[in-house]
């Protein structure tokens, strides 16, 4: 398997079979990232959409010595964050249509009676309002880091920060949290 | 370690991403402090629940919507290369003549020096045709490069 580097090498020349390797590659990643930031199905496909699209068109300026997974999750969350400032946060769509007969509801069927899997899908909607409500700047941090898996060093590479501020957000984030679901500060409480 | 410094470390030592120094101070809190031991448990609880929300993957057509998406594209738009990259491209190209031009005037040196007059006349008028023909390339290549060059968005960089 051809390495994101050869992948983006030939990208930059103008090889369109190489890019759609690497859409291939990062799809999931991508639209993970944008569908927890944007929490609405729609605007995340938009969103992802847009981003690849961004990234070819800036491809050619980007530096190999640079990690292109930090650089990649760079324009990602810039994109989401334009969204995100464009539209009203009263359009956030709560619910995502697909989560109606996801693929994790299917997976549980054989381990789960009915009421467990209410009581799953109710604490995953909780969870995904409780993120949604976060504001951007903590929200972005905690996505990046507890979902995409990366560390606090790529999160401040990515977002331009310090590691200490990204440590920050992420400890308020996860605290607003608690608040949230585990303390009953709202009406999600679990 | 003080209770709020501990409590502020908790996340980075629940990711591994505290320094062994630093791992061993929060450990040690952690030993000797009930409240902090409680708040830990508590951020483990909400990675558990933040995990609830699985990972979805990527509607099927995603791929085939970017190529599209790009096919589409003005094809100049998607070949146009950033600024810095076409200023890279024409130093290449300025260098590569300068080296020629230097390249052949220290070869043509000593040439001409052993040549007869008559043919020395030869020799010159060949010579600065050729170095005629290498202006010609610096001067055209320049031209094709910043023709392409969008003004706007060099002045914004």
């Amino acid at each position: 398997m051809a390495t994101d580097e050869i992948l983006v090498r030939r990208a930059q020349a103008g090889d369109m079979a190489a890019f759609g390797e690497l859409v291939g590659r990062y799809q999931d990643r991508v639209y993970g990232l944008s569908t927890r930031l944007l929490t609405c199905t729609e605007d995340a496909r938009d969103a992802a959409q847009e981003i690849f699209i961004r990234v070819f068109k800036t491809l050619p300026g980007f530096d190999l010595r640079a990690d292109f997974t930090t650089w990649l999750y760079r324009v990602a969350t810039n994109v989401c964050l334009d969204q995100l400032r464009r539209r009203h946060r009263e359009r956030l769509c709560s619910l995502p249509a697909r989560d109606e007969s996801g693929s994790q509801d299917r997976l549980q069927d054989d381990r789960a009676g009915p009421e467990e899997l209410l009581l799953d899908k109710e604490r995953q909607q909780a969870v995904r309002r409780a993120v949604a409500d976060l504001p951007d700047e903590y929200r972005v941090a905690l996505v990046l880091h507890h979902y995409q898996q990366l560390s606090y060093r790529q999160v401040a590479a990515c977002l331009d920060l310090t590691e200490k501020t990204v440590a920050t957000r992420i400890h308020r984030a996860k605290l607003r949290l608690r608040q949230r679901l585990l303390l009953g500060g709202e009406s999600d409480a679990l | 370690m003080r209770c709020s410094k501990a409590q502020e470390m908790l996340n980075r030592y629940l990711a591994g991403s505290c320094n062994p120094l630093e791992s061993e101070a929060v450990a040690g809190h952690l030993a000797g402090c009930p409240g902090c031991a409680a708040r830990l448990a508590e951020l483990k609880d909400v990675n558990e629940l933040l995990d609830l929300w699985q990972q979805e993957s990527a509607p099927e057509d995603l791929l085939q919507s970017v190529m599209q998406s790009l096919r589409r594209q003005p094809q100049r738009q998607l070949e146009e290369q950033p600024v810095a990259g076409r200023t890279a491209m024409l130093i290449r190209h300025l260098a590569v003549a300068a080296i020629l031009a230097l390249a052949f005037t220290w070869g043509a040196g000593p040439w001409l020096a052993n040549a007869e007059v008559v043919d020395a006349n030869k020799l010159v008028s060949s010579y600065a045709g050729a170095s005629d023909n290498v202006s010609k390339h610096t001067v055209s290549t320049a031209e094709r490069v910043f023709s392409k060059l969008n003004y706007e968005e060099w002045l914004r960089r």
